[in-house]
């Protein structure tokens, strides 16, 4: 009985594939495209090749696997990049936050080199992570202090940036906790195959792409009443 | 037992990093609803301020009209009075000069009547004392006689009284509406519809002038038409204006009798505006 042998285990390779983050990650996927595909504004646009570029980073991580640290620190670029970008035109709505973010990027650029010189492309960029992690907490934040001290009244239930925003928080701020106590929190196993962060990071997947997958209906929402 | 104890503290501090942006956004939530009360609160206050005022301009308004009213009244009505007398007290003249006498004397009298109706049209007691229906028939007729155009007066339902403020209110749009009409629109003709039904009031005036266009319209809406609006408004009703060139204009006041609610910010919930 050669073949259905043969099957399962093709079928068992597949599952690998489908794990809570590429799920969470596929749904939001389809989510930007049915509501971003045609929306005006770059800013929204963009989202879709960027969960496009982390879904094929994330099966390709899979596919890999135990040395799959140089498709991370290929995909920090991307997550470093389209992040400030989106930053930046979140804060230039309500102040001028083109040093701030050329700053970011600038400690971005030259932590990202440094680990490289030190340890190599495939080790992971751990301290480059939690730089931008710490960035984009701030970035976050200060989008939040922008967004009460401005005058007009928005309705958040309903307010794409501020969900997506909130998503970028509760992911970096968590992952910062993380990063720090990385090598304690590795120590507590939960189960006998996997240690507390690898669930941390899965609730933390799952609240990140929830939270943009609303706020891009949201922007759905928003266009088709705005143009009705 | 100390390696235990770190790695709880460790535990404990990343579920507060877990935590702590769903209380943050909680708070965001609860500012930013105080941020609309805010807002709301300082609106409320534009608002009022805003009646108030459109309020005063009106009181004032009509003041003064009152002054001129009993002006005319008391003092130029009466001085043409001696005027008229003291020319009928005129005797031994000649024919051809008594002809003249008696010609001044009827157009001093006319000029009376009229002057006696324009304090009428002008107090706000005279209204109040007839009521709008009663005073819009008087009116009608007077311009009717002076022969400057053709009214023609349509009531429609049992007529009901609408309250002092209200009464006064839409005379004085129909002024403004008419005087419009008089002075540049043209028109030989000008229809007025009072319908009264159980749950609406309308007030329609329609000419057959020149009419003018949309632009125009929102070019001219700082004088007079803006002005019928906002008297509209402050009584809770809506003023609809509608004219294209070369089809007259018509002013269409719309009034729930029943609902006595002034609106505070001068715009009635319905208004396009």
């Amino acid at each position: 009985m050669p073949k259905p042998l043969r099957l399962n285990h093709i079928c068992y390779l597949m599952l690998n594939f489908f794990t809570a983050n590429t799920i969470s990650e596929a749904i939001c996927l389809i989510i930007a495209i049915i509501c971003l595909i045609s929306d005006h504004d770059l800013t929204w646009r963009i989202m879709i090749p960027y969960l496009l570029i982390t879904c094929v980073a994330e099966f390709l991580g899979i596919y890999i696997g135990r040395q799959n640290h140089w498709v991370y620190n290929l995909f920090i670029i991307f997550e470093a990049g389209f992040t400030n970008f989106i930053f930046a035109r979140l804060l230039n709505k309500y102040t001028n936050s083109n040093f701030l973010i050329a700053v970011g990027i600038s400690l971005f650029v030259i932590s990202y080199f440094y680990e490289i010189l030190i340890h190599g492309f495939f080790k992971y960029n751990n301290i480059t992570f939690t730089i931008i992690s710490v960035e984009f907490v701030l970035y976050s934040l200060y989008y939040y202090y922008l967004l009460l001290k401005d005058g007009d009244y928005i309705v958040l239930k309903y307010s794409p940036a501020f969900w997506w925003v909130a998503g970028t928080l509760f992911f970096y701020f968590a992952v910062t906790a993380c990063n720090l106590f990385d090598d304690e929190l590795y120590s507590v196993m939960v189960t006998p195959k996997h240690h507390l962060t690898y669930f941390i990071f899965k609730i933390l997947n799952i609240i990140l792409y929830s939270c943009w997958s609303y706020s891009f209906i949201c922007k759905k929402w928003l266009t088709k009443t705005s143009q009705s | 037992m100390a390696n235990k104890d770190i790695t709880e503290l460790i535990l404990i501090t990343t579920l507060i990093f877990l935590i702590a942006p769903a209380f943050l956004l909680v708070y965001i939530f609860i500012y930013n609803q105080r941020k609309k009360r805010h807002i709301e609160e300082k609106e409320q206050l534009r608002s009022a301020f805003q009646q108030e005022l459109l309020k005063t301009q009106i009181e004032v308004q009509e003041q003064t009209l009152t002054n001129i009213s009993r002006e005319i009244h008391d003092n130029i009505t009466q001085v043409l009075s001696f005027v008229k007398l003291n020319l009928g007290m005129i005797e031994g003249a000649d024919e051809p000069i008594k002809k003249m006498i008696d010609e001044s004397r009827e157009l001093v009298a006319q000029t009376i009547n009229d002057l006696r109706y324009l304090s009428k049209s002008m107090s706000f007691e005279h209204i109040a004392q007839l009521g709008f229906v009663k005073t819009l028939e008087m009116e009608t007729g007077r311009i009717n006689n002076s022969g400057l155009i053709k009214i023609i007066l349509n009531i429609e339902g049992n007529t009901y009284p609408l309250g002092e403020e209200r009464e006064l209110v839409l005379f004085r749009i129909f002024q403004e509406a008419l005087n419009n009409t008089l002075k540049h629109s043209g028109a030989k003709y000008l229809k007025i519809n009072l319908q009264y039904s159980n749950e609406l009031f309308n007030l329609t005036l329609e000419d057959d002038g020149t009419g003018f266009s949309a632009v125009s319209l929102v070019e001219i809406s700082g004088s007079g038409l803006r002005n019928m609006e906002n008297r509209a408004a402050l009584i809770g009703a809506v003023a609809t204006i509608d004219s294209s060139p070369g089809k007259g204009c018509s002013v269409k006041v719309t009034l729930n009798p029943f609902k006595h609610q002034l609106y505070i910010d001068g715009n009635h919930p319905d208004s396009l505006g």
